[in-house]
C-alpha cells in the first residue's frame, strides 16, 4: 500500500485527528472534529445517537475516509484506505456486531486475512495451538474447531479481542463492545481491557450505559451533532455534567398538560393483557389512550422492536391478548391491524419500510390505496393529491412526487414512511426508532409532528434508543431489559438517569 | 465417524451408495469397472462446470456462463486448430479465453458493484454470441495434428485425457481448500464479505481470481467437450451452468456461500451420470424423464439438508 511508513514503535505514540469531516447525503456525520488518542488511556466517546461515534470508528478502521483532515498515528499524517492500512498502522477495531465469519471455525476466523504457510500447506496444528493460547490468556477456554456460529456473542467478541491482539495493534478501538452481554460478561470484558491499559495499549470504548464509561474510562470526549463538544479526564466530569454536555440545553416540555389530558379520556384504545413471544418479550401488560404518547426505552437488544411488532400483529403472540377499542382480537396479522387503525414505521427503514425504486408518490399512497380505489381501480389522481398534501404538511424535500424515494435524504425517506402511516389516518401510531440515522434537523420535524398527533387525538408509541427524546416527548415511558418490562414510570419519575440505570439492569 | 456425517457431501455419498447397491442387484453386471471409466469419462465436461460453479458459490457469487463459454472454448480451439496452431497451444488459448471472461465478470461485479446474476447473463450472452460469430455451425476437426488428440486413454485405466485432468483439478482444489490462502479468503467472502474485509482480506484481488477461475474451469469443460467429440459447437453446452449449480448443490453446496464442498461437486456429478445410466437401463426413452427425476432429486436434497441443519442447530 501506498501509506508510508506505518508501524508504531515509540511507547508514548498517539492518534491525533485533525479537524476531521466526513458527511454522508444529507448528513452531516462529523465537522472540523479535533481528538487526541494517547496509549496507556481507555478513552471513551460519549453522544447521543446520531452524534458521529460510529463514523469516527469507521475512518479511525480505515472503512472510510474523511472528506477533509486528517488522521495523524505516531507523528505520520495517513491515509488509511482500507481496514488493511488501519491494521498495519496498529490500529485494530471491533466493529459493532460484526465480529467472525459465521461458517468459519475459531482457528480460521482467528487466522484468516494472515494464515500461517509451511512450505504449499497451510499449518493449522500450529494456527491451532498458537489461536488457542491466545484466546486462553482471555481466560477463555475454547475448542477452536468450533464453528463461529456456535458461539455466544460474548465468546464471538473474545475470539475477535484476542485476534486484534495477536495483530500487534497499539490501539483498539471497540464500538458497544457491551450491547449484547450480560453483567458477568461486561465485568470479564473491563478486566480484560484493565490489563491492555497496564500494557500500553490504547483503547477507545463506546457504549450508551454510563456506568460503563465511568466505570472505565480514563477521558471522555462528548460528541454532539458530528462536533466534540469537549474532552474531560473522566474523574473531573459527573454523570449529570456529562448527560447535559451529550444534550446540549433543554427546552421547555408540554406533557404534564398532555398527560392530565390522556388520563381523562374514557376508556384505552389498546389494551394488552400477558401479551408475549418466547424467546422475545416476556408477558406484559399495556394501556394505550388516545393523544397519548408512551415511551419505550431499552438497550440494543431489549426487546423494544420485537414489543413494537408484536402490538402491530407483525409477529404472532404465543400467550397473552390484545384488545382494540374493548374487543378481543384473535388472528392478528398486519393486515387486520391497519384495518383497525394501528399505523407501524419499522425500525429498519432501509430493510422493512420504504420502497427505494418506487416514486414518492407511489410510497405514500401504498396503504391508503384500499380505502381510495374505487370499484377496485386507483385513482392516480387522488394519490397525487394525498402525495402533494404531505409533502407539503411534512416539509418533505422532494423534486416531485414522481421522484424515486432511494434519491432522498435519511430524513425525507423517514418522512415519507410517516406520511404512509399517516394517510391511512391511524388511532394508534407505533413509531419504532423515527429518528434514527436523519440529521438534527428532521429529527426536530419528526418529533414536532409526534406532538401534533397526540394534540389531535392519535395514541403513539415512540422507541427511540436516544433516550432524551422518549423522555422529551412520552407521557408514560416502559423500561425494557432482556425482553422484559421492568418499570412503568411517568410524572416526577421520567429523568433520565433513573431510566438509562434500569436499562442497564441497576436496582433503583 | 461423526465429522464424517457431518461433511456437507455425507448425503451425497449415501444416496449415491444407495443408487449403485439398488442398480446392482436389479442388474447383472451393473457393478464394475467399466462403469466407473464411463461415468468419469461422460463426466469430465460438466465436472469442470460443477467444479467452477461451487467455487464461484462459495464465495457467495453465482455464474450463469459457464455453458456458453464452454462452447466459445471449443470452438476457439477447433478454429485455431483448422488455422494452424497445435493442439496444445489451442488448448491454452481456450483457456485463456475462459479465464479472461470469469476475471471480467468478477472485476465488474466487484469495481462497480453490480449483481452477479445480471453480470454473469451479459457474459453468457457474449460467449455465446461470439462463439457463433466464429461459426454458426458445427466445426469438425480434421487438421492431421489433431489425430493423436482425438479420444486419447490413457494407461491408468484407460480413461480420456479429460477424465484424468478433471480428477487431477478436483483434486488441486480439494487441496487449496484447506491449504491455499486465497482459497480460504474466498470462502471468508462468501461468509461474511464485511468482517472478511474487516480482517485485512483483499477483497477485489479475491473476488477477480474466483471468477477467472470459474472461468477457466468453463475452458477446460469446453477443452473436455473437444477432444470427446473432436469439434467445436458453438450450440454446445446450452443450459448447462444450471446442471452445474444443480450437480454443487446436490454435492452439499449451500448457496448463501462461505463453505465449500470439492468433493460433493464430483459427487454430484458423479451421481447425475449413475441416475442417467439407470434410465438407460431401465429403459426409459428421451432426455425429458432424465429431467424430471434431476427436478426431483435437487429438491429432495435441498429439503433433506434443511431437515439435517434443522436437527443440528437445536
Amino acid at each position: 500500500m501506498d501509506a508510508g511508513p506505518a508501524a508504531v514503535t515509540s511507547p508514548d505514540a498517539r492518534i491525533e485527528l485533525r479537524r476531521v469531516s466526513k458527511s454522508y447525503p444529507g448528513v452531516r456525520a462529523l465537522e472540523g472534529v479535533d481528538l487526541e488518542l494517547r496509549s496507556g488511556e481507555v478513552h471513551a466517546l460519549a453522544g447521543t445517537n446520531g452524534a458521529g461515534k460510529s463514523t469516527l470508528v469507521r475512518l479511525l478502521g480505515g472503512v472510510e475516509r474523511p472528506d477533509s483532515g486528517q488522521i495523524v498515528v505516531g507523528g505520520h499524517a495517513l491515509e488509511l484506505a482500507s481496514p488493511i492500512d488501519a491494521l498495519r498502522a496498529g490500529i485494530a477495531v471491533l466493529h459493532q456486531e460484526t465480529h467472525l465469519v459465521p461458517e468459519f471455525t475459531v482457528v480460521e476466523n482467528f487466522f484468516l486475512g494472515r494464515e500461517l504457510r509451511r512450505g504449499l500447506r497451510l499449518d493449522w496444528g500450529a494456527m491451532r495451538v498458537h489461536a488457542r493460547a491466545r484466546i486462553a490468556e482471555l481466560g477463555l477456554a475454547l475448542d477452536v474447531e468450533r464453528r463461529a456460529l456456535s458461539l455466544s456473542a460474548a465468546e464471538a467478541q473474545l475470539v475477535g479481542l484476542a485476534r486484534a491482539l495477536d495483530l500487534q495493534a497499539r490501539f483498539l478501538v471497540l464500538d458497544e463492545p457491551t450491547s449484547s452481554l450480560d453483567r458477568g460478561e461486561v465485568e470479564r470484558l473491563f478486566g480484560i481491557l484493565r490489563t491492555l491499559r497496564e500494557r500500553g495499549l490504547g483503547l477507545v470504548f463506546i457504549a450508551h450505559a454510563l456506568e460503563q464509561i465511568f466505570a472505565i474510562a480514563d477521558r471522555i470526549t462528548v460528541l454532539r451533532d458530528g462536533r466534540c463538544v469537549g474532552s474531560h479526564r473522566a474523574r473531573e466530569l459527573t454523570p449529570r455534567a456529562l448527560v447535559a454536555s451529550m444534550l446540549g440545553r433543554e427546552e421547555p416540555d408540554p406533557r404534564a398538560a398532555r398527560h392530565a389530558a390522556a388520563r381523562g379520556t374514557q376508556r384505552p384504545f389498546l389494551v394488552a393483557r400477558g401479551l408475549a413471544r418466547q424467546g422475545a418479550v416476556a408477558p406484559f401488560d399495556l394501556e394505550l389512550r388516545a393523544g397519548e404518547v408512551v415511551g419505550l426505552a431499552g438497550l440494543l437488544g431489549s426487546g423494544r422492536s420485537e414489543l413494537a411488532r408484536l402490538l402491530f400483529g407483525a409477529d404472532p403472540a404465543d400467550s397473552g391478548e390484545c384488545a382494540i377499542d374493548g374487543r378481543v382480537v384473535r388472528q392478528r396479522s398486519p393486515r387486520t391491524s391497519l384495518a383497525q387503525g394501528l399505523g407501524f414505521c419499522p425500525e429498519d427503514r432501509k430493510q422493512d419500510g420504504i420502497f427505494a425504486t418506487l416514486t414518492v408518490r407511489e410510497n405514500i399512497a401504498l396503504l391508503a390505496q384500499r380505502r381510495m380505489s374505487r370499484v377496485g381501480l386507483l385513482d392516480p389522481r387522488a394519490h397525487e393529491r394525498l402525495a402533494q398534501r404531505f409533502v407539503s404538511e411534512l416539509r418533505i424535500a422532494a423534486a416531485h412526487t414522481g421522484q424515486a424515494l432511494g434519491t432522498l435524504s435519511g430524513g425525507n425517506q423517514q418522512k415519507v414512511l410517516l406520511a404512509r402511516a399517516l394517510a391511512c389516518e391511524p388511532r394508534l401510531l407505533v413509531l419504532d426508532e423515527p429518528t434514527r440515522g436523519i440529521d438534527v434537523g428532521a429529527k426536530v420535524e419528526v418529533e414536532r409532528l409526534v406532538e401534533e398527533l397526540a394534540q389531535r387525538g392519535t395514541a403513539v408509541l415512540f422507541i427511540s434508543s436516544a433516550i432524551e427524546e422518549v423522555l422529551r416527548r412520552a407521557s408514560r415511558v416502559l423500561v425494557l431489559r432482556e425482553g422484559r418490562v421492568v418499570a412503568e414510570l411517568q410524572g416526577a419519575e421520567l429523568e433520565l438517569e433513573r431510566v438509562m440505570t434500569l436499562m442497564a439492569g441497576e436496582s433503583v | 465417524m461423526r465429522h464424517v456425517a457431518r461433511e456437507p457431501w455425507f448425503v451425497t455419498a449415501v444416496a449415491l451408495a444407495a443408487l449403485l447397491g439398488a442398480a446392482g442387484l436389479r442388474y447383472d453386471g451393473f457393478l464394475g469397472a467399466s462403469l466407473l471409466v464411463n461415468l468419469l469419462d461422460d463426466g469430465a465436461m460438466l465436472g469442470f462446470a460443477a467444479l467452477g460453479a461451487m467455487l464461484v458459490i462459495s464465495s457467495g457469487g453465482i455464474d450463469l456462463s459457464p455453458g456458453a463459454v464452454m462452447a466459445l472454448s471449443s470452438v476457439v480451439i477447433a478454429a485455431a486448430i483448422g488455422a494452424g496452431l497445435p493442439p496444445l497451444a489451442a488448448f491454452a488459448l481456450a483457456c485463456a479465453c475462459g479465464t479472461g471472461l470469469g476475471a471480467l465478470s468478477g472485476a465488474l461485479i466487484d469495481v462497480l458493484a453490480l449483481p452477479p446474476f445480471i453480470v454473469t447473463l451479459a457474459v453468457m450472452f457474449l460467449a455465446r454470441g461470439a462463439a457463433l460469430a466464429i461459426h454458426v455451425e458445427s466445426l469438425p476437426i480434421q487438421a492431421p495434428a489433431w489425430q493423436p488428440w482425438s479420444r486419447v486413454e490413457l494407461p491408468v485405466l484407460g480413461l480420456d485425457l479429460a477424465a484424468v485432468i478433471w480428477l487431477l483439478a478436483t483434486g488441486a482444489v480439494l487441496f487449496a481448500s484447506r491449504h491455499a490462502r486465497w482459497m480460504r479468503h474466498a470462502l471468508a467472502l462468501g461468509g461474511d464479505q464485511r468482517t472478511a474485509a474487516y480482517f485485512g482480506v483483499p477483497v477485489r484481488r479475491t473476488r477477480v481470481a474466483v471468477y477467472a477461475l470459474g472461468g477457466l474451469c468453463s475452458g477446460a469443460a469446453g477443452v473436455a467437450y473437444t477432444l470427446y467429440s473432436s469439434k467445436g459447437d458453438s450450440t454446445a453446452g446450452v443450459g448447462m451452468e444450471l446442471d452445474a449449480i444443480a450437480a454443487a448443490v446436490i454435492g452439499g453446496t449451500a448457496l448463501r456461500g462461505g463453505s465449500a464442498s470439492v468433493a460433493g461437486a464430483f459427487l454430484g456429478v458423479v451421481l447425475l451420470g449413475v441416475l442417467q445410466t439407470i434410465l438407460v437401463y431401465e429403459g426409459v426413452p428421451g432426455a425429458g424423464w432424465t429431467r424430471v427425476v434431476l427436478g426431483a432429486l435437487l429438491l429432495a436434497f435441498v429439503v433433506v439438508r434443511r431437515a439435517l441443519e434443522a436437527r443440528a442447530s437445536r
